[in-house]
């Protein structure tokens, strides 16, 4: 093992580190969801559909939907859109007007678990 | 998120299982001459090769409870248990988690039938498993499991090889502990160039820049690797540069100061895999800039 290997190894590891990159995420974040976090929906939706930043593991995945009254009008049943492992979809009973909470807890493939919550509201 | 000290401790421990398995099991295929095959401490190399095996499956076991109790919230045994079968089955880990134990398997096989080789081929694919139990593929950048795979294996090579190491050079002749440890020397080198170019890659998307290495618990792990690395470094060119040479000379205490320096590199080393295994369970420093 020569001396300037041993410079090298730590020097070049933190000239990369100097340099700027995009921000890779690990765990599931909520990205976008629809009905969209504090948004409006005229027409009330079937189902509820949550898009993370990482592919989650929908059996250790839940999302519990309560509306105005403080019942749950989530069916219990998450699964994951066909294709995309990062989108949740979460069907849903008859929705009235009012503003519902979603509660949400997802497990991600790198098998950390994260949560989170947010309101949207229905006004027909 | 907070930091589950009981996944943890169950991935620190498969982690040194099963890179002191593939260490061993290197050692033995690649690293021991052909005619020191039947000298004295071999075969208990291979006993503890096996030992690492059975160890790699228990903590392959124990950590899939503990991950299974963890996914399910589980509030005691009976529930972790009950959790068990949906995490085989429905989850990533559990899929990776049955491969790995199909290949420590057969390298338990192979190394009853003394084909060493092979043995420490399926341990090292167990050992490339480990990235797809974490960060590395999960970001959604293609190349960085296989990058972090070969992290893992480089890391097994170096740094599991040196508890037999230490073994082989208290127990053979001057002679045959010089040529050990020159055959040694080479490989670790090449573990150490594939070691730092795979931490440099994948420290640029998890990291993210040098703010990331002061966001909190991850930078500070991340930091302490790079000293250990660069530590272990030191141990490893003083026995190879003086400690080696003074053997080889027949110089006395030459080999009492080549095994301390051993165990210092095999500390400093199983430090390393505890940060990896930390670094393992928190948020990227990369997410925590945003």
């Amino acid at each position: 093992m020569t001396r300037s290997r041993l410079i090298a190894a730590p020097v070049a590891l933190l000239l990369a580190l100097a340099v700027p990159t995009a921000a890779a995420f690990a765990h599931a974040h909520l990205k976008t969801a629809v009905p969209a976090p504090g948004g409006t929906v005229g027409a009330a939706p079937t189902e509820l559909v949550i898009n993370y930043s990482e592919a989650v593991e929908p059996h250790f995945c839940t999302v519990a939907v309560t509306g105005p009254d403080g019942k749950r009008v989530d069916t219990g049943a998450v699964h994951t859109a066909p294709g995309n492992a990062h989108e949740l979809v979460v069907p849903l009973k008859p929705l009235s007007p009012g503003r519902y909470t979603v509660d949400w807890h997802a497990t991600s493939v790198d098998s950390h678990k994260t949560q989170g919550d947010y309101t949207f509201t229905v006004t027909r | 998120m907070e930091v589950q000290a009981p996944v943890v401790v169950a991935r620190a421990a498969d982690l040194l299982a099963c890179l002191g398995t593939l260490g061993c099991l290197t050692m033995l295929a690649a690293v021991v001459p052909a005619d020191l095959r039947r000298a004295p401490p071999v075969p208990a190399l291979r006993c503890l090769a096996g030992a690492s095996l059975l160890a790699g499956l228990l903590a392959g076991a124990v950590w899939t409870l503990v991950q299974a109790a963890y996914f399910a919230g589980a509030p005691d045994l009976r529930a972790a248990l009950a959790a068990v079968p949906a995490t085989l089955t429905d989850t990533r880990f559990g899929t990776v988690m049955m491969v790995r134990a199909a290949f420590l398997l057969t390298a338990l096989a192979m190394l009853a039938w003394r084909r060493e080789r092979v043995a420490a081929v399926a341990a090292g694919c167990a050992c490339a498993g480990q990235p797809w139990l974490g960060h590395p593929a999960a970001v959604g950048i293609a190349w960085l499991p296989l990058a972090s795979a070969l992290h893992v294996v480089a890391a097994g090579i170096w740094i599991g090889g040196l508890p037999p190491l230490a073994r082989l050079v208290s127990a053979l002749p001057a002679a045959a502990a010089v040529r050990v440890l020159r055959r040694f020397s080479v490989l670790a080198a090449g573990c150490v160039g594939v070691l730092a170019v795979t931490a440099l890659v994948q420290a640029v998307p998890l990291v993210g820049s040098p703010r990331g290495l002061l966001a909190g618990t991850y930078g500070g792990a991340v930091l302490l690797k790079v000293g250990l690395f660069v530590a272990m470094l030191g141990c490893a060119a003083a026995n190879r540069l003086l400690f080696t040479r003074a053997l080889a000379a027949g110089r006395a205490g030459a080999r009492r100061a080549l095994g301390r320096c051993i165990a210092v590199e095999a500390l400093l080393g199983l430090t390393a895999l505890l940060a990896a295994a930390l670094l393992a369970e928190l948020p990227a420093g990369s997410m925590l800039m945003g």
